[in-house]
């Protein structure tokens, strides 16, 4: 059932500018959407827009469901959508085990009163949200780097923390922005390696990704953003042997 | 002897501010410059409810602690819209209104003559007329606020608000209640400055709003730089540093008209010289 998440008409502008225009499109649970376009096509914008950064101008957006429009980034994650941040936005002075503590569903012992008044049962609280976090970053091979801090890491393991820090939401849909941009060829590697590991997990996710290699190796479907619109989705063979998607995408030189 | 009591009593005290301070500004990102102005409702709390014999000393103390958390929380609220320089300017209004209050509001506050013969502490029936007896409470309550400090940044609570300072959009990603940690060590930082108001009032015995104004603000974040920021010890030897400067100007034969503005001029030069050659303090990191 194409119907985990839908995207239906949903239209936002900034200014003068149509970000999103009646895009409209729906995923499938356990699978990997790709969101491929060229730049300024809106996928930023509909990542904002289905997490609550944004609200959308018009249309409705659905999550096994339930209706997403007017919710805050914090009432998203409730419902169990994560998001990366194609500029990272990772806690730099902090180390990397805390960054996925942040990120942890488990609200026990969060307060500063039971920090103040309930302090023994605080560190248990503590030390077993260490155990979750260190977890996690062993899913993105990044156990080995737990306590370093995060300024200290390479460009490759920042976004492989990201992954790990939108696991720790326990959401079920990730949404991950642009996750192999601006890799080495290494750290592209264990990237892919890693999103293939979350897929073959059953994992939902939607990820933005311009690389069209990486896209037929990752998507189970493509959804084509042109200008704001949804342009197709289907099976990516379906979608990059489209001759006019290719022109949009490379601009003519096919 | 009493000269070194009176400077640890003093020293004590405003390592309380410091870490009040620290919390709000050093490790939440909320960038202050009115952490007078709730030192001063502090004080003129404690102050007036002991003259008036309603309260003893620790009910007084609890009565300005809760008064002064609930207050730093609406003067924080503002940050929650502007940001950064904005918030900067924001508080230093606060401050000057509250300044202003101080003043004016004479039939409570004395005016600018102040609150003269305020008692010293009662404690279940003790007195501290006695330096050392006053040292022994302030000690009490610096060790109070360090554990409270040390318990906040050692627990989860502690790593969100650190995240916060450094990226408040992505900890709202996380899910996490943005606007609950800002209240909450919003209200933390004005209960330290709660007690650190009490102490000053009934320790000194007189208070006047120059106690309390713009310059005194601008001294309890200089020992918080000079100190370092949101570490523990920064804020225990910024303000233990700074007040053995005027201490030690005391000790040396200078006429008074001398040693007040050179002790503005070193607090400044020190200010200067350390956001350029050591913005992370003696113990501390950047702010």
């Amino acid at each position: 059932m194409k119907d985990y998440l839908t995207v239906n008409k949903v239209s936002k502008h900034f200014g003068g500018l149509q970000a999103l225009q009646q895009s409209t499109f729906a995923i499938e649970r356990h699978k990997t959407t790709c969101l491929v376009g060229p730049n300024g096509a809106g996928k930023t914008t509909l990542f904002n827009v289905i997490t609550g950064f944004e609200q959308p101008d018009e249309g409705e957006i659905r999550f096994d469901g339930k209706l997403l429009n007017g919710l805050s980034p914090r009432e998203v994650i409730g419902e169990g959508i994560a998001r990366t941040f194609q500029n990272l936005r990772v806690f730099e002075e902090m180390t990397v085990v805390d960054n996925v503590m942040v990120y942890l569903n488990d609200d026990e012992a969060t307060g500063p009163l039971d920090a103040l008044f309930r302090p023994f049962h605080t560190q248990a609280a503590l030390r077993r949200k260490r155990a979750a976090a260190l977890g996690f970053l062993r899913e993105v091979n990044l156990l080995h780097k737990a306590d370093d801090i995060v300024r200290n890491l390479s460009f490759g393991q920042q976004k492989l923390l990201c992954i790990a820090r939108a696991l720790a939401t326990g959401a079920e849909l990730l949404l991950l922005d642009e996750p192999t941009s601006g890799l080495s060829q290494s750290a592209l590697t264990a990237m892919v390696e890693t999103v293939q590991k979350l897929r073959e997990q059953g994992r939902t996710l939607l990820v933005v990704e311009h690389n069209t290699r990486i896209v037929r190796r990752i998507a189970d479907e493509i959804v084509f953003l042109h200008e704001g619109r949804t342009m197709a989705q289907g099976e990516p063979d379906k979608i990059m042997s489209d001759p006019k998607l290719a022109e949009i995408y490379f601009g003519g030189v096919v | 002897m009493s000269f070194f009591l009176n400077y640890l009593i003093q020293a004590e005290i405003f390592s309380v501010m410091a870490l009040s301070t620290n919390l709000l500004v050093g490790i939440i990102g909320i960038f202050s410059v009115s952490q007078a102005a709730i030192f001063g409702v502090g004080a003129y709390t404690v102050a007036l409810l002991l003259l008036s014999k309603m309260l003893g000393f620790p009910a007084a103390i609890v009565v300005a602690v809760v008064l002064c958390a609930a207050l730093n929380i609406v003067l924080a609220l503002p940050s929650l819209r502007v940001a950064g320089d904005y918030f900067v300017v924001t508080s230093f209004g606060c401050q000057l209104v509250a300044t202003a209050i101080f003043i004016n509001w004479s039939q409570l506050t004395g005016g600018a003559s102040g609150l003269v013969g305020i008692p010293t502490p009662a404690i279940f029936g003790y007195s501290t007329d006695e330096p050392a007896a006053f040292a022994c409470v302030s000690t009490v309550i610096l060790a109070i606020s360090c554990l409270g400090f040390w318990l906040l940044m050692r627990s989860p609570f502690g790593r969100i608000v650190h995240a916060i300072r450094q990226d408040e959009l992505a900890v709202a990603a996380a899910g996490k209640d943005v606007l609950r940690a800002k209240v909450s060590v919003a209200a933390v930082s004005g209960a330290f400055a709660g007690m650190a108001g009490g102490l000053y009032a009934t320790y000194l015995s007189f208070i006047d709003p120059t106690s309390f104004d713009i310059g005194v603000s601008i001294i309890i974040l200089t020992m918080l730089v000079v100190g370092g920021a949101r570490t523990l010890a920064g804020s225990l030897v910024g303000p233990f540093l700074l007040l053995a400067l005027p201490h030690g100007l005391d000790l040396i034969e200078l006429s008074p008209t001398i040693v007040g503005p050179m002790r503005q001029l070193i607090y400044g030069a020190l200010l200067i010289a350390f956001m350029m050659f050591r913005p992370q303090g003696i113990a501390g990191q950047r702010l």
